[in-house]
């Protein structure tokens, strides 16, 4: 086993100076083109009646049910997060799913792409808690309950950020490769059952990547919000 | 290396653009079309309710109508039937006085007709009996009952006490000394000398006694002066057998009228 079988990065397609299109992008865009296509032609013609299609119904289906799995967890209006954390797990359960396509590689067996989705949780953290809370609360954050609290603060978000990225490189890879190794041990039976197991664990990884992500950016939107909603809870035990 | 760097920097960049391409194509029509129908839906609702409350209150104005309806109902019902019941008892009265009327009348008529029928029956039969022993002493009355009715006369004149003879006498005498004796048949000579011997033994001298036919007296014989008549006659018999029949008959249509006056 070679770098290549561990990483997609390694398979390169297309080269040109630094620039190197491997087959993690090059499948990602697959991905990417095969979403926003069959989004646009799901609801290019969305029907707002009482009647319409399955396909649009499977897309409310999961729309809807993203949106009210976020207010679930967030206890705040989903529609800020929806984009962001609805895209993490359609493209994470996306790229799970067409893992059992032969030949396709899926990007998120790619410890760049899975740190590239960690990053950009770990970035959109502080940016949803800037934008809720304001920059000083947000940052009031990491020094409570106490000043001494900093360090393991900063560190904590270093360390979830890189157990997100790992987390969901192991899973995805994994199933991949001992799909492989199975096939080589024993062709017939047993790929099957660990390609059933690997769409489940796939789909798993992709909720509780999405869910993660989720908490952590509600954590940090969280105080502002409490403080928000305290003085009104304290309002209705007076009016109670 | 497991890390690509460029890889990692194009992959966030991939993914934001995934998020602008899934937030343009996928959430914002697909939550678009969903609040669209939730919203149609509500609308929709919205005018059920109160497309069902206004049935309802309709519904309940109607019921309310039909209540009103049906006691105006039953009243009127129940004010027909009292005005249709007066009615027949006024009309079961005046049918009943009209047909005891009627009745009365008609009775009235039964009864005056029998009056009448009985009337003429009883002046019928009275004249037919009458008419009958009339004509039935008539053709009896031969020459023996016509001798045997003078002979019966005479006795009777041989009976008559002295103060009718009297009687007679001062008649005769006053009246002048005419006697009449008037007879249904010829009387024989024998019988009409005897009838002058007897006459003339009780009343004065002087008298004179005419003999006459007369076809009104049945097998009778009268001796008349003026004012005073002796007579046999069996007309005085039919009389009194007519006058008897009357009677009879008079009482027959007492009792006929008595039960059939109205009261």
């Amino acid at each position: 086993m070679n770098i290549t079988q561990i990483t997609p990065d390694q398979v390169i397609y297309w080269q040109w100076g630094g620039f190197a299109v491997n087959a993690t992008l090059a499948y990602t865009w697959g991905v990417m083109l095969l979403l926003t296509l069959g989004s646009w032609l799901i609801t290019r013609r969305l029907s707002s009646e009482l009647r319409f299609s399955r396909w649009q119904n499977l897309l409310e289906i999961l729309v809807g049910g993203i949106r009210d799995q976020i207010q679930e967890v967030s206890s705040q209006k989903p529609e800020a997060y929806l984009p962001f954390i609805g895209t993490i797990f359609i493209f994470i359960a996306m790229s799970n799913l067409l893992a059992v396509v032969p030949g396709f590689i899926p990007p998120t067996a790619s410890l760049s792409t899975t740190t590239a989705l960690a990053l950009a949780v770990f970035v959109s953290v502080p940016f949803f808690g800037i934008s809720k809370q304001g920059l000083g609360a947000y940052l009031k954050n990491y020094v409570e309950p106490s000043v001494f609290m900093l360090p393991f603060n900063v560190m904590g978000e270093f360390s979830r950020t890189l157990a997100l990225a790992v987390r969901l490189f192991g899973n995805a890879m994994s199933g991949v490769k001992i799909g492989a190794i199975l096939l080589a041990l024993a062709p017939l039976f047993f790929p099957v059952v660990m390609q059933v197991l690997g769409l489940l664990t796939g789909m798993i990884q992709a909720y509780i990547f999405a869910i993660l992500a989720l908490v952590y950016i509600t954590s940090a939107t969280r105080a502002h919000h409490e403080k928000e909603t305290a003085p009104l809870e304290k309002g209705e035990q007076k009016n109670g | 290396m497991l890390i690509d760097g460029f890889t990692v920097a194009a992959q966030i960049v991939n993914f934001f653009i995934l998020v602008a391409l899934m937030k343009v194509f996928l959430y914002r029509p697909i939550l678009k079309a969903m609040a669209d129908r939730e919203r149609k839906i509500a609308e929709r609702s919205a005018a059920t309710d109160a497309e069902r409350q206004k049935a309802d209150s309709e519904l309940a104005a109607y019921r309310k109508r039909n209540q009103s309806w049906d006691a105006e109902l039953q009243a009127l019902q129940t004010q027909a039937k009292k005005e249709v019941d007066g009615a027949k008892g006024e009309m079961l009265k005046e049918a009943h006085q009209d047909v005891a009327l009627l009745k009365a009348k008609w009775q009235s008529s039964i009864a005056h007709q029998k009056v009448a029928f009985l009337k003429s029956l009883k002046k019928r039969v009275t004249q037919q009996v009458y008419a009958t022993a009339r004509r039935a002493l008539s053709d009896l009355a031969n020459r023996d009952l016509e001798m045997q009715i003078t002979a019966v006369f005479i006795e009777g004149l041989e009976r008559l006490d002295q103060k009718k003879w009297k009687l007679i006498g001062d008649i005769q005498q006053a009246k002048g000394n005419q006697i009449l004796i008037e007879s249904a048949f010829a009387l024989p000579a024998e019988q009409s000398n005897k009838i002058d011997a007897l006459l003339r033994a009780h009343l004065p001298e002087g008298i004179v006694v005419d003999y006459k036919t007369e076809a009104n007296l049945i097998c009778g014989i009268a001796l008349k002066v003026p004012g005073h008549k002796i007579t046999w006659d069996l007309n005085d018999y039919l009389r009194t057998l007519e006058a008897e029949i009357s009677d009879v008959l008079q009482v027959e249509t007492q009792t006929f009228e008595k039960p059939l006056s109205v009261s």
